[in-house]
Parts: structure tokens; C-alpha cells; sequence
């Protein structure tokens, strides 16, 4: 017995070490279909773009956060032309978990007057695996915020954020430029925007009902961010930007997560309510092409103007 | 609580030391200690489930004794009839009662006549076709006199709620089982090391190879009218090996727990796969239960119809095999998947002779691969109806797979990507092949191998099911039944 308890516990003191050699070599030997729960910089979303120009900005009017919708729903030059400077911190499949990083990191530079919080009526309900993945691949994770990748749980994100530490040590997670590497009619825009083209939706897709489970750590994260900015008397618009109609209505609370938005004590807009946007101002079910895109910030920009009376400079 | 879980991760240790450092003192301390762990463990899903499996045991408990002491055959018969009774009875109402419902209205509707019945909203209790079955067990082959009742109620427990193997077998008869627990059970540790391997090779099955292939499947089998003839065949072909990675993984990590324990269940899976007919695949495809149906439906069956001839037999294997398909589940699907079966070796029984004048005449080579392959093939087809949802769908995914886009390249576009699985499962198909003479894969001789070399190999198959693993929660496909 003493023999085999003796086996086991130096075999779990080497399993750590011999792990991490392990996802070292096979991230740098193997191709990527052979790392499936290892996503080094293959996650869509120009992320790596996106943190690589937040280094430029700084003092911004609009800080915009939250999912896809986000960065791919508000276009800076269409804001740059009404005089309002706009950085989009959005990322793919952006939870509250991985915005409240985010802000923490990034709200002292960026300093907004205005914060516009995008957010999609499952957004607390995905335990965020994807979108942290995509921020520990691009190396935002810092000894400052690795204690919230290691809460997850999962051997994915544990194997990315071995590796890109990993890449960060040896000096190999140098900028690459995504362009190349990603959609064809996508492009990257300078302040965070992903241009998409004008490609309208044309599918007749029957989308099944989508339950919604809430995850209380990511509703736990929301309240912190907001309490975060309020304390900072930065003015927040929770937002949620036109979705395909048959994909809203497709959501099971739907009307609940509305009046949850709606009491936050936050001003909350909300597109899909009233007048829908039509098939051929979205490329997909869930996102705007351009001319949906130009369409919804300037409904956007003059709200703000017009029933904020905010005036940025 | 789940084999694949954290939970039982931490669960696990905490009993083997407290089995082998704390109550190892007395033997009945340790079963008691065992009934309450298995308790633990299996009241994890819901505490109900408990009371199921405890009157299961009392009953059964009782009944033994009782038969075992009675002399008069028409008693013991009574005896062994209610306790048939209470154990069917039970699994009638949990698993079957809606079906039965649902079969008669749907059965007189053909004719014309409308019936209002309700069915009930009733939870499934985890593994109660497995507990009812080695109950049973017990209290028949005491009834045949081929095990003395046993009057230690402890060890009666224990043998029926024995955690690794309560909820998806193997099904242990009494006679192999039982007489373990009332034995004091010594530390080996050459037991002990390859349990640990066989633990091993039981997760990499589930959480690399099934779990990867059941998105693909979900999928496939979900929207089948939605995808190509070939796609469908890639389908079928995934959902082959999930369900053997699933259960015959389910089956080396029950086995690898108990011989943690100093207890020897027996082999439940011996590469099914590499059969070569269909009798024996079932010699190899969950071999405790075809054990126990051979023993206690089709041996029983066979002699009661003996003055039938090859008749008697063919009916004999095709009742046994509808119920095995039925076993699985309250639906036509395993119905038909059984009777399928039933057909199959019935074939192979009358093709015997036949058959093996073909076998003499062929090179042995060419006839094995030929074999095997056909096997695979009509197991294959009889999964598209285990699979599916409904008798309605299995037609549907039949029309879907013998198409004219059968002969295009197979496109599961469901986002991941499918060359990893492609990959994966030939090398998992290599390796089993090449140990196919084991009772498990990872079966090593410890003195051909050195330890740098067996533990490289630990530490591999551990990296594989980090870096290759489905990290979803995907629960045993078993557990339903």
C-alpha cells in the first residue's frame, strides 16, 4: 500500500511539469486541428488588432463594451464624423466576466465621458470559455488578472494560457497582422471597428427557441462593472444593438432581460423593440453589414445629441 | 455523480483511504462502509433513486433467505415469483409504464377506437435496469439452487449497491460478486497499478473518443434531412464508436475502481469491434448482460421449447434479442434494434454449416477482414435505429443515407473541426487491435516494460485527454437505460 501511495503522489508531483512541457512542444509542433483545447490566436474578432491599437488611444469621448455586437456594430469613423472619439473594446462572445478585465485594464487610459454597454439577452448566460481563450491567446492576461482564467475551470483555457506565457517568455507573441490571416471581405478598423461589406442576409432560417440559464457570476461581474464606472461618474447606455428578427424573437426571456436592463437605473435602448431593421442591413443573423451599420449609429450619435444633449467637443 | 466529474475525482481517494486506512480493521465495518459511500454516490442524481434501490435490496434480501429455507417447491416458486414481481414491477413503472400507455392508445387507434389515458411525468432512475437485473440474479440462482442464500444483510447490500458498477454494470451475477464481500479483501498492488491503467484508458475513451464524436452525431442525427447521403454514413460510423468509447469506457473505469478496491468484476467489453459475426459480437458487446439473458432467458426459453427442434432455437434467440432491445429502452427504435439482432443469429444459426464450408474455401485473411467488415456494417445499420428518436426517423435517416449523394464527400459542418476525429479514431482503432489479446488496452507487463516507459505512457494519455478531450459535460449515453 505504502509502495502504491508512493507511486501516486510523485507521479501527480510530476504530471504538473510534464504537462506543461507537453502543451509547450505540442503547440509548437503539431498543426491546429490537432490542438483542440489549445487556441492559440485562431479565434476570430481581430482581437489581438484591437489591443495591439488600444496602445494609441487614449482620452476617448465613447468607450464602447460588451459581445461581437459591439465591435462589429459601431463604426468610429461614423462617430469621428459628428466630432466624437470612439474606441470599441468589444471581443467574440465578450461576457461581463472578461469586460470587467478589460475595463480594469483599460478604463484609466481611455478615460470615456460616455460608456456604451452592448449586451444580447444570453449574455449572462455563456460561462465565457471563448472569449477568454481569445484574450489569454492574445496575451492580455497579466499576473495582475490571472486569478479569473484560473476560476474557469477549463483544461482549454489552462492550456492557452500555458502556452501564450509561454510565447510571451521567449518573446514570440509579436503582433501578427490579422488582415491577412482572417475573412477576405472582413477589415480591421482603426479604434476597434471590423468592417464586414455589404453582403445582405437572405437565409429564411427558423431559429429554435434559445432558453437562457443565468450564470450569477456573470450577473455578479455586470453589477461590478456598472458600480465601477458609476463611481467613476462615467455615464453608461446599456445598448442592444438590432438582431435578425426571427433570431430576437427566438429568445425565451427576452422581456425578462428587458425589464432587467430597464431597472438598472441605467438609460437602456434597445433596437429590436418597435420597428424592426430589415434582412438587408445585416450580413448575419446577429450582426449589421455596413449600411446597417451606418444606419444604426446614426440613430445612435443622435439620440445622444438630441435626448442626451451630450456634446463631446 | 458522474466518472468524468470533479466530484468524483475527489471522491474516489476519500473512500479508498478511508476503505483501506479506516475500516480495514473489520470486514464488516468495510462493506458497511461501502453501502454507505455507494450510497452517497448514487443519491449524488437525487435521494429518491434510494429508496428504489433499497427496497430493491430488502426485498430481494428477504426473499433469498426465504426461498433458500423453503423446501416446499410451490412456495419457493412464489417466493422467486413476487420477487420477480417487485423487481419487474418497479422497472415497469419507472421505465416502461408510458410506453405501454402511449403503445395501446396508438394500437387502438388503428382500429378505429379512441382511448383517454394519461401518462405520468415520471424521472427515470439512473442504472435501475442494471440493479434490478443483478437482484435478480441473485434471488433465481438461489431459487436453482446454485447459490446458498446469504444471511449477512451487510454484504447483501453492499454486493447490490457496489458504486462502481451500480449505475451501468457490469451486471455481476451473485454467484461471482457476492462471495467477494463476505471474503476480507487484501491490498494488491499489482492489482491496484493496472485498475489505475484501466481507469485511464476508460476516461481517454470517453472524453477523447466518444465525447468528440457525440457533437457530430447530436448533429447529424438532429437535422438528418439536412445532410448528405455520406454525411449520414459518417453519422452512423461516429456514433459506432461514441457509443462503444462511452460504455465500454464506463465499463474500465467501474473495473479499474473495483480492483482498487480488491474486487474483480468481470471483462464487460473484449473488442467488440474485431468480431467477425454477429454471435460474436454479443460474446464481446456488453458481455454481462448477454451473460445473464443467455443464462436466465434464453437457456430457460431453449429448454421449454426443446421438442421444437431449430425452431425452438431460432425463437428462443429472437425473443431473447427483441428483449434485449427493449431493455434499453422504452421505444419501437430497440425494439426493432433487438429484433434485428434476433434475426441476424438467427441467420447465422441456420448458415452455419454453409458458412464455414465458405471459410475452408477462402484465404483465412481475405474471410476474416470480409467478416469483421460486414459485422460493422449491419451493426452499423442497426445503430441508425438505436439512435434515433423514433422508428419514423430511422426510415427517414435510411432514405437520406442511400441517396445519390452518397458517392459526395461527407461535409458535418457543425463548426469543429472534423479531421481531428478522423485522425483520432484510426489510431484508437491501431492500438486496440494490437492489444485486442488483453482484457484491457492498457493492460502492461510491468516487467517487459520499464517505469520511465510505462508512466510516459501515463502522462501521454493524460496530456491527450487535456489537449484532445471534449471539455463539455457529456453525460454516460448508458445512464439512460
Amino acid at each position: 500500500m505504502k509502495r502504491f501511495i508512493k507511486s501516486i503522489l510523485v507521479f501527480l508531483l510530476l504530471l504538473p511539469l510534464v504537462y506543461i512541457l507537453g502543451v509547450i512542444v505540442w503547440g509548437e509542433v503539431f498543426p491546429q486541428f490537432l490542438k483542440k483545447n489549445l487556441s492559440y490566436k485562431v479565434i476570430g474578432g481581430y482581437t489581438q488588432s484591437r489591443l495591439h491599437d488600444v496602445k494609441n488611444f487614449k482620452n476617448v469621448d465613447v468607450l464602447v463594451i460588451g459581445p461581437s455586437g459591439a465591435y462589429r456594430g459601431f463604426d468610429p469613423r461614423n462617430f469621428d464624423a459628428r466630432n466624437i472619439k470612439l474606441f470599441n473594446l468589444g471581443s467574440s462572445s465578450q461576457t461581463p466576466i472578461q469586460t470587467e478585465l478589460l475595463v480594469d485594464k483599460y478604463i484609466d487610459q481611455l478615460n470615456p465621458k460616455l460608456v456604451l454597454y452592448v449586451v444580447n439577452p444570453d449574455i449572462f448566460c455563456d460561462p465565457g470559455i471563448e472569449s477568454m481563450v481569445d484574450l489569454i491567446s492574445c496575451n492580455f492576461v497579466d499576473r495582475h488578472h490571472v486569478t479569473v482564467p484560473l476560476k474557469t475551470y477549463n483544461i482549454n483555457v489552462y492550456n492557452t494560457l500555458i502556452y501564450s506565457t509561454y510565447k510571451s517568455l521567449i518573446g514570440g507573441d509579436g503582433y501578427r497582422d490579422e488582415v491577412i490571416t482572417r475573412d477576405k471581405e472582413e477589415k480591421y478598423i482603426s479604434g476597434g471597428f471590423v468592417e464586414k461589406g455589404n453582403n445582405e442576409f437572405a437565409e429564411t432560417t427558423i431559429f429554435p427557441p434559445i432558453p437562457v440559464s443565468i450564470q450569477s457570476d456573470q450577473t455578479q461581474a455586470f453589477k461590478n462593472i456598472l458600480m465601477e464606472l458609476n463611481k467613476r461618474k462615467i455615464k453608461v447606455i446599456i445598448i442592444q444593438p438590432p438582431l435578425v428578427r426571427e433570431y430576437y424573437s427566438s429568445f425565451k426571456m427576452k422581456e425578462i432581460m428587458n425589464r432587467f436592463f430597464k431597472k438598472l437605473g441605467f438609460r437602456y435602448m434597445n433596437f429590436n423593440a418597435g420597428l424592426p431593421f430589415e434582412h438587408k442591413y445585416f450580413y448575419d443573423y446577429g450582426h449589421l453589414n455596413q449600411s446597417g451599420v451606418d444606419l444604426f449609429n446614426k440613430m445612435v450619435i443622435d439620440s445622444l445629441e438630441e435626448e442626451e444633449g451630450l456634446v463631446f467637443r | 455523480m458522474q466518472f468524468n466529474s470533479i466530484t468524483f475525482a475527489l471522491f474516489l481517494p476519500i473512500v479508498f483511504i478511508l476503505y483501506w486506512f479506516v475500516f480495514n480493521q473489520k470486514l464488516r465495518w468495510q462493506n458497511l462502509f461501502l453501502v454507505v459511500a455507494s450510497y452517497v454516490f448514487y443519491g449524488w442524481w437525487d435521494w429518491r433513486f434510494l429508496i428504489l434501490l433499497f427496497i430493491s435490496s430488502l426485498s430481494d434480501f428477504i426473499f433469498g433467505y426465504l426461498i433458500d429455507k423453503e423446501s416446499r417447491q410451490f412456495r419457493r416458486k412464489t417466493f422467486l415469483i413476487l420477487s420477480i414481481c417487485i423487481n419487474l414491477g418497479m422497472l415497469g413503472f419507472f421505465k416502461y409504464y408510458n410506453f405501454f400507455v402511449d403503445s395501446f392508445i396508438d394500437l387502438f387507434s388503428l382500429f378505429g377506437i379512441r382511448l383517454h389515458a394519461s401518462t405520468l411525468q415520471i424521472i427515470l432512475p439512473v442504472g435501475i435496469s442494471f440493479y434490478t437485473f443483478q437482484s435478480m440474479s441473485y434471488t433465481i440462482s438461489v431459487y436453482w439452487r446454485q447459490l446458498k442464500s446469504t444471511k449477512d444483510i451487510v454484504s447483501f447490500f453492499s454486493y447490490l449497491s457496489f458504486f462502481p458498477q451500480l449505475v451501468a454494470g457490469p451486471i455481476e451475477t451473485a454467484n461471482n460478486l457476492l462471495p467477494q464481500f463476505t471474503k476480507k479483501r487484501v491490498f494488491d498492488y499489482a492489482k491496484a497499478a493496472d485498475g489505475m491503467r484501466q481507469i485511464l484508458w476508460g476516461l481517454f475513451k470517453k472524453i477523447v473518443i466518444a465525447d468528440n464524436c457525440a457533437g457530430f452525431v447530436d448533429s447529424i442525427f438532429s437535422n438528418y434531412s439536412q445532410h448528405s447521403g455520406s454525411t449520414l454514413v459518417f453519422g452512423v460510423i461516429l456514433f459506432a464508436f461514441q457509443i462503444y468509447g462511452d460504455f465500454s469506457g464506463y465499463s474500465d473505469i467501474a473495473i479499474g475502481t473495483a480492483r482498487l478496491f480488491g474486487f474483480e468484476l468481470m471483462q464487460n467489453f473484449r473488442f467488440p469491434y474485431f468480431s467477425k459475426s454477429i454471435t460474436e459480437i454479443w460474446r464481446r458487446w456488453h458481455i454481462s448482460l448477454s451473460n445473464w439473458l443467455r443464462d436466465y432467458l434464453y437457456t430457460p426459453l431453449a429448454i421449454s421449447t426443446r421438442n421444437w427442434g431449430l425452431a425452438g432455437i431460432l425463437f428462443s434467440s429472437i425473443i431473447t434479442f427483441t428483449l434485449c432491445g427493449l431493455w434499453h429502452g422504452a421505444n419501437w427504435v430497440y425494439v426493432v434494434f433487438g429484433l434485428l439482432h434476433g434475426l441476424a443469429l438467427s441467420y447465422e444459426i441456420l448458415t452455419r454449416k454453409q458458412r464455414k464450408k465458405w471459410s475452408k474455401k477462402t484465404p483465412v485473411f481475405i474471410y476474416d477482414s470480409l467478416s469483421m467488415l460486414l459485422t460493422f456494417i449491419f451493426w452499423n445499420i442497426t445503430l441508425v435505429f438505436f439512435r434515433s428518436a423514433s422508428i419514423h426517423d430511422a426510415l427517414g435517416y435510411f432514405k437520406g443515407m442511400f441517396s445519390t449523394s452518397l458517392f459526395s464527400a461527407p461535409h458535418p459542418d457543425i463548426g469543429v473541426n472534423p479531421l481531428t476525429i478522423s485522425v483520432l479514431i484510426p489510431l484508437f482503432i491501431i492500438f486496440e487491435w494490437m492489444q485486442r489479446d488483453k482484457q484491457h488496452a492498457m493492460q502492461i507487463d510491468s516487467t517487459r516494460m520499464s517505469r520511465p516507459v510505462r508512466w510516459a505512457c501515463y502522462f501521454l494519455l493524460i496530456f491527450l485527454i487535456g489537449m484532445l478531450g471534449n471539455t463539455g459535460d457529456v453525460p454516460f449515453i448508458y445512464f439512460q437505460f
